[in-house]
């Protein structure tokens, strides 16, 4: 009998611990996927979330910049000391298409946005790599539109799933301890001191030994994971649909394609020629958008000047900031 | 499905016993047992489904056969006929791969061409090497007349299969097993077991979730980038790897006791605080006790045990290992882990035939029987000899220089993974294990019951497959 009564003890225990626990993270809402509006003094983990209180807070942007954690090496306080323009660097780790689309389109609705650098990644047109984050924050839902939405129960069942387990108790008690969003600044890279990247003795934050390390290492994980699925045809022609809708808007786009590091490329060419070929077959199609007020600026062959060295590189595809000023140098003169 | 799931602890466990209370017939329940097992098994896959009951269905009439045989050499033909079935099954989907790979470099090696035998894209059946040895164990067993034929098919199907214990085990014995399904009182709930159930499925959860996943999350990019990690990372991956292998299968191992528990089926112990052994014997008494025994009974004492003089018994024990060794997994490093451990057994042994006992500090002895334990688990772990040797090396600093830095454990993992570590560390070490632990029902304790079980759920998210799952 005792038995018996301490089972349901039990339960009733763990459905009202279960209750706080979920209640707490509810008022907490790490990830802002409850947000409604975008609400500059939530603390949030979410990094898209993050972007799009940078944009809010930002109404006078006139240029951003769009890439995924190959962007993040980008000063947007270079890039506006060159252009002249206010720039904000939209880059987030992860960002594909779908990601940058929705940042675009919500910069186009609160700032001035005239001008936009977007690092074309190869990864970005695959539609496994789209982040399950985009889709859950309700204030990117009406931007990402039918790309990313999923019907069905299962689809629900999937989201609530994913409502539970990224607003963890955990993450919780991180976001508050997040610093508020006013020190985002102009973006990520906002405190690279770019001005030590211009000097020629930069050297990046590699040892030539690491570097080797990084680079097989970025390698592996690129080669069996983010590169390895086809791209899809719908992203490319969503994304060519997007670039001429800004072009049609007046806006100048920028399309920058940076290389991977010379041996990991040299590596996809020999060992997976498939995928090289592909990523050729994808540069070429983003060349033909090459037209009035869009420039594209096609690195895959290797950045200017580049010795394979931790001055330009931290890793396999992640080019340092001497890199970007060696590449986006043209293109912001231009 | 994993016990570590949504699914299975919100949809597959409750209506499991719900449909097993609520049905009021022994025979009903035991087929609606069966069918949760079933469905279970094929919520992996419901092709080798057919492969398992095959199995079922060959030894079952194999071992009514032999029952009813007249002659010893009948007996006999049917006992071969069941270990060779067996086995070759086993053998095709565990181990050819293994073989042909082996073969090839073998070939190439004397310069005799280049690949004798073709690789095949096989996928290995989820729970073979559990399954196989259980239904395998029950016909030698009336081989040998140690136990009668099974008169219901039901009742042996359901050993099998149960679910508890289907993919991972613990090797659990049909004599022990089916008398529990035949029995009307398995049938009627009883709270007590089912208390007991849920401490066992909730500690055994939070062994895997709250220590073994937090491990794992670290060990798993160090062991993957061996090349590059420093010293410190080295030891850490090791250390790491000894406690994330305990909790993970002995959180399981508990888990399959408490699901059964919550049917009154009683399944043995599997681990008893193994890393306090003082010596490599007595931690084959504490780990993974039930493919111990089974290797004592079916492999060590059929190649003679220690009957055949001392010599022999050496070399029983070394290749009781090896086999055992293979039996976790079709890699020369699995083989080498059993021979490794099969070598310190002889050792030992060798020392108690002479009475000689070098080692009298129970400290010392601990230390060198932990440390020992940590270096066949290298080899466990590691794809192949260059990494063991390199983590090896890296551990004890044979390295011409030394690197203590941090740098491929994430930082999001990094200080779970060292509170994770130091949780296992006092547990293993200085606690009392699950089964000694008199967890009677109380306010206190119902309170910890449901917060530890939330706790998990929290982790749920980021559930991860059990490692015993690959063998």
């Amino acid at each position: 009998m005792q038995a018996k009564h301490n089972i349901l003890l039990a339960a009733v225990f763990a459905i009202l611990i279960a209750a706080g626990i979920a209640f707490f993270n509810y008022s907490v809402d790490p990830l802002c996927y409850y947000c409604k509006t975008v609400d500059t003094n939530h603390p949030t983990l979410n990094r898209y979330y993050q972007v799009a209180q940078m944009i809010a807070m930002n109404p006078d942007a006139e240029q951003v910049i769009l890439g995924s954690s190959r962007g993040e090496t980008t000063s947007p306080l270079w890039v506006q000391k060159i252009s002249g323009l206010k720039t904000l660097n939209l880059s987030a780790a992860g960002s594909e298409f779908i990601t940058k689309k929705a940042f675009i389109d919500m910069a186009l609705e609160k700032t001035k946005v005239q001008k936009v650098i977007w690092y074309a990644d190869y990864f970005e047109l695959i539609t496994s790599n789209a982040d399950a984050k985009i889709k859950n924050t309700q204030i990117f839902k009406k931007y990402v539109g039918d790309l990313l939405q999923e019907h069905g129960f299962k689809a629900k069942l999937v989201e609530l799933q994913q409502l539970i387990d990224h607003n963890t108790t955990e993450a919780s008690f991180a976001a508050l301890k997040q610093a508020p969003a006013s020190s985002l600044g102009q973006g990520v890279g906002g405190e690279i001191d770019y001005s030590l990247c211009e000097k020629p003795e930069f050297a990046g934050k590699e040892t030539p030994e690491s570097l080797r390390n990084e680079v097989d290492l970025l390698y592996d994980s690129y080669v069996h994971g983010s590169i390895a699925p086809a791209q899809s045809e719908k992203m490319l022609l969503a994304f060519q649909k997007l670039i001429k809708t800004l072009q049609s808007k007046n806006i100048s786009i920028v399309i920058v394609i940076p290389p991977y590091h010379p041996t990991f490329e040299e590596r996809l060419k020999k060992e997976y020629p498939k995928i090289y070929d592909a990523h050729l077959n994808w540069i070429q199609e983003i060349q033909k958008l090459q037209g009035p007020h869009i420039e594209v600026f096609n690195y895959f062959a290797g950045i200017p000047h580049d010795d394979r060295s931790p001055s330009y590189w931290n890793d396999g595809v992640h080019f340092t900031c001497k890199g970007v000023i060696e590449m986006l140098t043209p293109a912001l003169n231009h | 499905m994993l016990f570590n799931s949504y699914i299975f602890i919100f949809a597959f466990l409750p209506i499991t016993l719900m449909g097993y209370y609520l049905i009021r017939n022994k025979f009903y329940q035991q087929c609606f047992l069966l069918l949760s097992s079933v469905v279970f098994y094929c919520y992996w896959s419901t092709t080798y489904v057919f492969l398992l009951f095959f199995t079922v269905i060959l030894d079952f009439y194999i071992a009514r056969a032999i029952d009813k045989a007249k002659t010893q050499k009948a007996r006999k033909a049917f006992l071969l006929t069941s270990v060779i079935a067996n086995l070759s099954i086993l053998g095709f989907f565990k181990y050819y791969n293994f073989f042909a790979d082996s073969m090839n470099g073998l070939v190439s090696l004397v310069g005799a061409g280049e690949k004798a035998l073709p690789a095949l894209n096989l996928i290995l059946p989820i729970g073979i090497s559990f399954y196989t040895f259980q239904s395998m164990c029950y016909v030698i067993d009336v081989y040998r007349r140690t136990s009668d034929a099974h008169a219901n098919l039901l009742s042996f199907a359901g050993y099998v299969t149960l679910f508890p214990h289907q993919i991972s085990g613990p090797l659990v014995r049909h004599n022990k097993i089916i008398p529990q399904l035949e029995s009307e009182s398995t049938y009627k709930f009883q709270a007590d077991n089912f208390w007991r159930g849920c401490y066992f499925f909730i500690f055994g959860l939070a062994k895997k979730m709250l220590v073994a996943d937090l491990i794992a999350a670290a060990v798993d990019p160090l062991v993957h980038n061996m090349q590059s990690v420093s010293n410190l990372e080295a030891i850490l991956a090791m250390f790491g790897y000894t406690f994330q292998l305990y909790f993970d299968f002995s959180g399981y191992s508990d888990m399959a006791v408490g699901l059964g528990l919550m049917m009154n089926i009683q399944f043995p112990q599997n681990f008893n605080s193994p890393y306090k052994s003082l010596s490599i014997t007595e931690f084959w008494q504490r780990w993974h006790i039930s493919l111990s025994s089974w290797l004592k009974d079916y492999l060590y004492i059929s190649l003679g045990g220690n009957r055949e003089g001392k010599v022999k018994t050496y070399r029983n024990l070394l290749l009781t290992m090896a086999i055992g060794g293979l039996w976790h997994g079709a890699n020369w490093t699995y083989v080498f882990w059993g021979v490794f451990h099969g070598m310190f057994l002889a050792i030992e042994r060798y020392f108690k035939d002479r009475n000689w006992n070098i080692i009298r500090s129970k400290y010392i002895a601990g230390f060198l029987t932990f440390m020992l334990v940590n270096i066949g688990w290298v080899f466990f772990r590691s794809p192949d000899f260059k990494v063991a040797t390199l983590w090896l090396k890296k551990s004890f600093l044979f390295t011409s220089e030394y690197t203590w830095t941090i740098y491929h454990i994430a930082l999001k993992h990094k200080d779970r993974f060292l509170i994770a570590l130091g949780l296992g560390i006092i547990m293993a070490f200085f606690c009392r294990n699950t089964w000694e632990i008199k967890f009677k029902p109380s306010f206190k304790n119902a309170l910890i019951l449901a917060f530890l079980f939330v706790i998990c759920l929290t982790y749920m998210g980021e559930e991860s497959p059990f490692l015993y799952f690959q063998f």
